[in-house]
């Protein structure tokens, strides 16, 4: 079977060399930056990169834009996450700008490793790859300083490299669009002066899998409004403790799709660097019971 | 319920909310009181000075009044015995049209200040909790 993919096909050996290769350049970039060549925005003020390349935390894209960019400044961050569940691993790489505090642009590629089902399954791929290309804008508020929440509206397009494994399964599309609507709020006094951090947001997708099994399918077809939320405390400067949740839609009659957490802690030395560990708990996927397992996420910020 | 013994459980309560506010320490005091803000103030508008990215702001300031009005306001806004007779923060910050960017590099200035003068995490936050509002009156003025 031939077929032009759009997007060039990045074989996963490559995919984690340039993993490794961006974390090499995370680390010695943000060794030797001068301070005065960042954004002014406190620490910690953009979150992490969250799995869609977007800034948030591990699942869950916030209100916040990535990196430290005030108004009038630019920011941005790169990011390489790795995930390892039971039966799974998901890589990914993307970079994002801010400008003005104000607008985000994203770009990331997911892949995720599926040989514990392709052989069994005699499925054509032991890998799903997608790529998904973000927008976010600012409507209101500051993370920090308005008693309202900072509130943005983002679009997420994703698209597989490969369509086949997806429509096996009975996805109806190689490609969707999420919209989300996200409220984040961090109260400085908190609780007895530990700074406490919200989020809700609200998404509109056809995802499976985040999309990588492919969009709508034949149980559902239509989209589905879903709740994902973040709850974190500040218990130091430079180290975020949080929770996250994001429910998921269940489209596909071939395995069903559960609601996703984790448990993260990320920790910020700098403004140039954040490492982010977590525990996460993502149910059953393409027919694999209870998944969890660990999640690792460096990246570069400015 | 015997009136004698109501009687005895609200002195038992009004006795243990007063020890509690006897024990409970003000901000002012976990700041370290008039020593602790001066210190933390000085310091920040000492590195003020020597931040290229603001000190223009701070070229032609009055330190020693400067010093002694911020310490005032911080030990007035933490229940410390002062009493804030300065003006107000727009018209103090009026002219000098300062940005979103200066004021977070500012309160970082005063974050570092407060990690200098061992304040803990937890007093430094309820002490931003109380400027971070004053944002609106201060910028773009
Ligand atoms: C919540 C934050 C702030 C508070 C509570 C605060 C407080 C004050 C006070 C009480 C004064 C009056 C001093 C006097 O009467 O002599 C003052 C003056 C001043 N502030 Fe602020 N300020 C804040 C933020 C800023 C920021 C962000 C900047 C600049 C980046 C700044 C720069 C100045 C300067 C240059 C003066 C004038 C000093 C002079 O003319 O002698 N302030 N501030």
């Amino acid at each position: 079977m031939t077929k032009a993919h759009a997007i060039p096909n990045i074989p996963k050996q490559a995919h984690r060399m340039l993993t490794m290769l961006i974390a090499c350049w995370l680390i010695i970039a943000s060794s030797s930056i001068n301070a005065y060549e960042v954004g002014s925005r406190l620490l910690a003020t953009g979150g992490v990169t969250q799995i869609e390349g977007s800034a948030g935390s591990g699942i869950v894209p916030w209100a916040v834009l990535p990196g430290y960019g005030q108004k009038d400044e630019w920011g941005g961050e790169a990011f390489a996450t790795y995930v390892n569940t039971d039966d799974y691993d998901l890589s990914m790489v993307g970079v994002s700008v801010a400008i003005n505090n104000r607008v985000e642009l994203s770009l990331a590629t997911q892949i995720l490793g599926i040989d514990s089902i392709a052989q069994p399954l005699g499925l054509p791929d032991n890998e799903l790859k997608q790529t998904v290309a973000g927008v976010k804008v600012k409507l209101f508020g500051d993370l920090i300083y308005t008693t309202l929440p900072q509130v943005s509206l983002g679009i997420q397009y994703k698209k597989n490299t490969d369509f086949d494994v997806p429509a096996l399964t009975g996805a109806k599309d190689d490609h969707g669009v999420d919209f989300y609507l996200a409220a984040t709020k961090l109260w400085l006094s908190g609780i007895n002066g530990y700074p406490i951090l919200l989020n809700t947001t609200v998404r509109s997708t056809k995802a499976n899998q985040l999309g990588l099994l492919g969009f709508g399918g034949d149980l559902d077809d239509s989209r589905s409004i879903l709740f994902e939320g973040s709850v974190g405390v500040l218990l130091r400067r430079d180290l975020l403790l949080g929770f996250d949740y994001r429910q998921k839609p269940d489209n596909l009659s071939f395995a069903k799709e559960d609601d996703w957490m984790d448990l993260f802690i990320a920790w910020f030395p700098n403004k140039h660097l954040s490492i982010t560990g977590a525990w996460t708990e993502l149910g059953d996927i393409a027919g694999k019971k209870n998944q969890s397992g660990f999640y690792i996420s460096l990246e570069g910020s400015f | 319920m015997k009136l004698e013994n109501l009687n005895s459980f609200t002195y038992l309560i009004v006795l243990s909310f007063v020890s509690l506010s006897i024990n409970a320490d003000t901000l002012y005091t976990e700041l370290g009181g008039s020593e602790g803000i001066n210190k933390l103030v000085t310091k920040a508008v000492e590195v003020s000075h020597a931040d290229q990215r603001i000190a223009f702001l701070f070229e032609d300031s009055d330190d020693e009044e400067l010093i002694i009005q911020i310490s005032d306001q911080i030990c007035f806004l933490s229940d410390g015995p002062c009493e804030y007779d300065g003006q107000d923060m727009d018209e103090v910050h009026s002219g000098m049209e300062i940005t979103e960017a200066e004021f977070d590099i500012f309160v970082a200035i005063v974050i570092d200040a407060m990690e200098y003068a061992d304040i803990s995490h937890s007093s430094r936050n309820k002490l931003l909790a109380l400027l971070a509002p004053m944002r609106e009156e201060i910028i773009n003025q």
